[in-house]
């Protein structure tokens, strides 16, 4: 008898509700409830990995994502662990978004959400669909469409694919969800097979999640601050009653000892958690007990830890070492490798950093101790929106609510990150020659690089995209976002010339005018970086143009301008981080001109400089 | 439009938390004051004084309100004899509560005991965070988190803090704790920094000359900490999750010594708005405008060069394609490129 077996579909029939296998590795994987955000994480986040959302000083976009996360794991039925300091768990968990065209008791309109109706976009998907569908026969309307924008000149480029910035809102991969109307007339109820469930259901920010929905969601509410105060007014009743006649040294030092240690006592929570729901595989809540057999058919019942943490490492969270939280994110890790659980933690990382950087208000840090905490999760990300922004960029950017910067996508039983394969939004390039997924996807292969995602979050999506200013912009326009230009690197490829000279035109403009000449040297040097990683890339590098722009920008809007030092400083500073960030984007990358960028941009600082 | 400061004042917007960051250039108790001042008369304020006695502050605020004073000023270190942490009526009709600074945790009870006791609405006002977080951060973040969870609808905190003060925490940094500073804004709904208007004018001054007078250890100048007037840079978080940015000023009315909310501009002088700026230079930006020739088409010379056909647009109707014909000179490779192999 052979020992081959015929592959049987039944493999596929046993995942878990609301899972997919991931198609580079295998991986299980579950939907962050943002279908972009699933992309870049390589078609969601793999079951037993930590995410890490590094929140922005003004907006709580980053809680936002937590709440998709959250949300879809009611949908999918899976256990959800609330875990928050400043907040109150429940708060949090009754806030949640209602699901897209489903009922729900309160209209009340969630907080800070873009309430237009993304018109342009479905207008966009028709024009989509009709192209797919009226293949030949209907086409008058499309010749209608296509005889406005066709190119005369620079005609062959007609044929190409539209540039795309986005993902569909439905990843085209092998999801597991059905017909959409039934999915959402019944969608939380647990009736439904796992087969039956979506990957990624669509959520409708205006709207609450519904009663039944949260009274069948399984959900654990751990309020650390709660627990916090619990400790204290124990320790304090103690103190009350034997040290006030103490003298202070001893005081403090036994203060010292008695202070709780906050992160342990949640930890212990979440395994005591996953362990009685049984979902970790190596450890059982009655070790006598025989281990649960593993058929396909138990798999299929089984469901996912969802652990959401929210604002970990706030003023509201105590340590009481310094390696608190490392130890934390650690064991979280250990335990969540051998275990149905995911997590997704936000932290307000601003908060943390030199005493120089204490003004930074673009919520980037150069922390060592946020850089150790990316270090202990499997992928990180950061929210910068342009909500009180000093910069106005916005004004050119203003179809995106900000920037979302990727610095660590979840690498598991293997080299390279499959998002580097799969995915839409980083690394447009190798997508593009990366085969039938990224033709079905129908997006162009022009969105390169990493650090030029933007997000926007619309009534019934949070979507990030490829950052790209608004192809018809007036000259007005272009000249205020040398920030967006000195990230959209996809758009400085195209307009070439423009970009940069714009950007130019603006530093210089708001030097001195004597300084005029080293402002237009500086961007003529930036320029000539431009053209020489356009040559020498291969598809895969990002230029960054104007190195010193964005230090100007952000300068022009603070209020007084402090002197020419000012500007240098900020960009330089600025310089210095991107290419920091460029690095540890690429840690993974195989582009050799990366390594070369932050010494370019020290030199286009320094010339800057020598006025 | 009103000055944000004005709405602020006037608790037009709303904001429960309202953060007051001054420096020894520019002190905000001036500010503090007045924001306490121009909260709604049938309020409590709850005073909290940690760095100036309550009787050097009480005759500064305006209004007639109730007062609830909570004293942490004059037994900082619990030395004198200490009273019982109760609230007592003093002579003038405040109730007074004597604290003593040494634990921020003690004093939190005692805080939220005398802030819960009252049952109208009320106004916090710390005249100084910093004695709190130069004892401990974190209990000082525990204090205004239990404070926070106490306010109701249109009550509201004021607090001033001296960002050049260090506290706690500054003394052993730490990576792994929050800088306080930064933390304060992130609670704190709107955010105030306090800037001297005579600095920003003088750099504003130095800007236009396009030098930069080196002006080394001089932190104080003879124009700082002006009573009168100042520059206030506002960040104010409203509840829609929308930031508001906007930088004004402020200075004393002649006769009536009340606080008038003006722009920035006015106060400082002149500045060169750079936004103005910069929209006048993308105006003036055509470059084809002041040409000695023409550049421009009519509509009708647009259209014959549009109808002219030119070369390669035959090209576009048929597919394209590449003859070549191998050339006596052509220099073809006859070697077996792959002979190194054996294949």
């Amino acid at each position: 008898m052979s020992s081959f077996k015929k592959r049987v579909p039944s493999a596929q029939a046993s995942l878990p509700a609301g899972c997919r296998l991931s198609a580079y590795n295998g991986q299980v994987l579950i939907s962050t409830g943002v279908p972009s955000l699933d992309d870049i994480l390589g078609g969601g986040l793999p079951v037993g990995t930590i995410l890490l959302i590094q929140e922005d000083r003004q907006t709580s976009y980053g809680q936002l994502l937590l709440k998709y996360f959250l949300r879809q794991g009611i949908v999918a039925g899976d256990k959800c662990v609330v875990v928050s300091g400043d907040e109150r768990p429940e708060a949090i968990v009754r806030s949640l978004m209602g699901i897209a065209g489903e009922e729900s008791l309160s209209g009340s309109v969630q907080q800070g959400v873009d309430n237009r109706d993304d018109d342009e976009e479905e207008k966009a998907n028709q024009r989509r669909n009709r192209a797919k569908g009226a293949s030949g026969s209907s086409s008058a309307l499309d010749d209608e469409d296509s005889e406005q924008d066709r190119l005369t000149i620079a005609w062959r480029y007609s044929g190409l694919k539209k540039f795309e910035s986005g993902v569909g809102t439905r990843p085209p991969a092998i999801s597991s969800r059905v017909n959409k109307g039934g999915a959402s007339n019944n969608g939380s109820e647990p009736a439904l097979t796992p087969s039956q469930i979506p990957f990624c259901e669509q959520f409708d920010l205006t709207t609450r999640i519904s009663a039944k929905a949260l009274e069948t969601a399984d959900t654990t509410l751990i309020d650390s601050g709660e627990l916090l105060r619990n400790k204290l007014s124990d320790n304090d009743n103690t103190d009350d009653s034997d040290d006030d006649d103490e003298d202070e040294d001893n005081y403090t030092a036994q203060r010292a000892e008695r202070q709780p240690d906050q992160y342990r006592n949640v930890l212990d929570k979440i395994r005591e958690t996953l362990i009685e729901g049984g979902f970790s595989t190596t450890l059982v809540k009655d070790p006598s007990a025989a281990p649960a057999a593993a058929t396909p058919g138990a798999l299929a019942e089984r469901h996912i830890c969802r652990i959401g943490i929210n604002s970990i490492a706030s003023p509201s969270w105590r340590s009481k070492t310094p390696q608190d939280l490392y130890k934390f994110l650690h064991a979280l890790r250990g335990l969540l490798r051998f275990s149905f659980g995911a997590a997704v933690i936000t932290i307000p990382a601003h908060l943390y950093g030199t005493i120089d950087q204490r003004h930074a208000t673009d919520g980037s840090t150069s922390s060592p101790f946020i850089h150790r905490l990316e270090q202990l999760c499997d992928a990180s990300v950061r929210i910068e929106s342009f909500a009180g922004a000093l910069t106005n960029a916005s004004s050119a950017a203003s179809a995106y609510h900000g920037l979302f910067h990727v610095h660590k996508i979840p690498v598991l039983n293997s080299l390279i990150p499959s998002s580097t394969k799969l995915s839409v939004l980083l690394d447009g390039a190798a997508k593009g020659s990366g085969g039938a997924s990224a033709s079905s996807n129908g997006s162009g292969g022009s969105s390169k690089g990493v650090n030029n995602l933007g997000f926007k979050v619309r009534r019934k999506r949070f979507a990030i995209e490829t950052f790209h200013l608004p192809p018809e912009g007036g000259v007005g326009q272009r000249r205020t976002s040398s920030e967006p230009s000195s990230t959209s690197s996809s758009l400085s490829d195209r307009k070439g010339a423009s970009g940069s000279s714009s950007s130019s035109s603006s530093s210089s403009s708001s030097m001195a005018p004597k300084k005029l000449s080293s402002g237009t040297e500086g961007s003529g040097r930036s320029r000539s970086l431009g053209g020489s990683g356009n040559k020498g890339a291969t598809g895969q590098v990002d230029v960054h143009s104007v190195p010193g722009a964005s230090g100007v920008a952000r300068k022009m809007m603070g209020l007084p301008p402090k002197g020419i030092q000012g500007a240098v400083a900020s960009g330089c500073s600025t310089g210095g981080s991107d290419g920091q960030e460029h690095q540890h984007s690429h840690a993974h990358g195989s582009s050799s001109s990366s390594s070369q960028r932050p010494g370019v941009n020290l030199g286009a600082n320094s010339s800057l400089l020598d006025f | 439009m009103a000055p944000l400061l004005e709405k602020i004042l006037s608790a037009k917007e709303v904001s429960p938390f309202v953060l007051i960051k001054d420096t020894l250039e520019q002190s905000g108790q001036l500010l503090g004051l007045e924001l306490l001042s121009a909260s709604s008369p049938d309020h409590t304020i709850v005073l909290i004084c940690a760095e100036s006695a309550p009787s050097r502050i009480l005759p500064l605020i305006k209004g007639k309100h109730r007062h609830v004073v909570v004293d942490c000023y004059s037994n900082p270190l619990g030395w004198l004899e200490a009273d019982t942490p109760e609230l007592k009526k003093g002579q003038d009709g405040n109730e007074l509560v004597t604290v003593p600074l040494r634990s921020v945790r003690k004093a939190t009870k005692t805080i939220s005991h005398a802030i819960s006791s009252q049952n109208s609405h009320f106004t916090i006002y710390f005249d100084s965070l910093s004695p709190f977080l130069a004892v401990s951060v974190p209990d000082t973040f525990n204090l205004i988190r239990s404070i926070t969870g106490l306010l109701t609808e249109t009550s509201r905190i004021i607090a001033l803090h001296h960002e050049d003060v260090p506290d706690a925490a500054s003394f052993q940094p730490d990576g792994s704790n929050p800088l306080a500073t930064n933390s304060l804004a992130h609670v704190a709904t709107t955010l105030i920094t306090l800037k001297n208007s005579e600095a920003i004018r003088q750099d504003q001054e130095d800007l236009r000359k396009g030098v930069v007078a080196a002006r080394e250890f001089s932190y104080l100048t003879v124009h700082g900490n002006a009573w009168d007037s100042a520059v206030c840079e506002i960040e104010h978080k409203r509840k829609s999750g929308k930031v508001a940015r906007e930088t004004n000023a402020y200075h004393l009315g002649a006769p009536t010594g009340d606080l008038v909310v003006v722009n920035v501009w006015d106060v400082v002088g002149d500045m060169p708005d750079i936004d103005k700026l910069d929209l006048e230079e993308s105006q003036t930006a055509d470059p084809a405008a002041n040409l000695s020739f023409n550049l421009n088409l009519t509509e009708e010379q647009r259209r014959a060069k549009n109808d002219t056909v030119l070369p390669y647009l035959k090209t576009q109707e048929t597919s394209g394609a590449i003859y070549y014909e191998p050339d006596a000179a052509d220099d073809f490779d006859d070697d077996d490129p792959d002979d190194d192999l054996t294949i």
